[in-house]
């Protein structure tokens, strides 16, 4: 067996695993990712068992950095996609009741207050802002 | 559709501010960084993936979610996310808007 027959398995690895990257960030400009990307994250999966083996195999100084790209690439997108589920957690209001009042600061630094929309239909939004 | 948006989350003022410029939003953007209202709401997600430079890797954010309320403070539509990574979908919440504040006899 070679010193570098571990060079084919890690150029695999990391066409795997950037591949799967460069077929999901387009998906995440145009708002489309999917709620499961279970394909997705089983290339990246198997792309990252292929880098461990071509660590054991040798891959030679190219090859380990392909494996390094497919191992750090491929880690953060299994760790992103894996996290994202929100915990179940009912609001505390119910479609069919009254919105619940409150003051908050807004963006201009003046007090706002939400019964100052009292009479006209408005959409309330929680978001995550800038995490 | 004289709808008003308003949108919340637990941003400083000053990141909301950036955020509004930088995004050219057109409603009224509420910081809410103690989580009191968030908490009023009982959206809190604790462990929350955070990714803003010097902030904590998890941190307590906003279950991101969305009430359409008519003209006289009545909730008629909740959506709630169940995945941060993926959006609520523009022409779904439109149609609830229409639909529910129609249907609350009110010009939507």
């Amino acid at each position: 067996m070679s010193v570098m027959s571990g060079f084919a398995p890690a150029l695999t690895a990391a066409l795997m695993v950037m591949g799967a990257w460069a077929l999901y960030w387009p998906l995440i400009k145009r708002m489309q990712v999917p709620l499961r990307p279970v394909g997705f994250q089983a290339v990246v999966g198997a792309g990252m068992i292929m880098s461990l083996v071509s660590l054991l195999l040798g891959a030679g100084l190219f090859g380990l950095l392909l494996d390094f790209v497919a191992l750090a690439a491929g880690g953060f997108f299994l760790f992103s996609t894996m996290n994202s589920r929100m915990p179940e957690r009912r609001p505390k209001v119910a479609a069919g009741e009254t919105i619940l009042d409150f003051s908050a600061t807004a963006s201009d630094g003046r007090s706002f207050s939400l019964s100052s929309l009292h009479g006209d239909p408005f959409i309330l939004k929680f978001f995550r802002g800038h995490w | 559709m004289g709808v008003r948006m308003v949108a919340i989350s637990p941003d400083t003022v000053e990141e909301a501010a950036k955020m509004k410029r930088k995004l050219g939003l057109g409603f009224t953007l509420l910081s809410d960084p103690s989580l009191a209202v968030i908490d009023l709401y009982g959206l809190r997600h604790d462990k929350g993936l955070a990714a803003a430079p010097g902030r904590k890797i998890m941190r307590p954010l906003a279950i991101p979610t969305t009430f359409v309320v008519d003209a006289d403070g009545i909730i008629r539509w909740i959506d709630q996310a169940e995945d941060y990574r993926v959006r609520s979908d523009a022409g779904r919440v439109l149609e609830a808007v229409t639909e529910s504040l129609d249907a609350s006899g009110h010009a939507a």
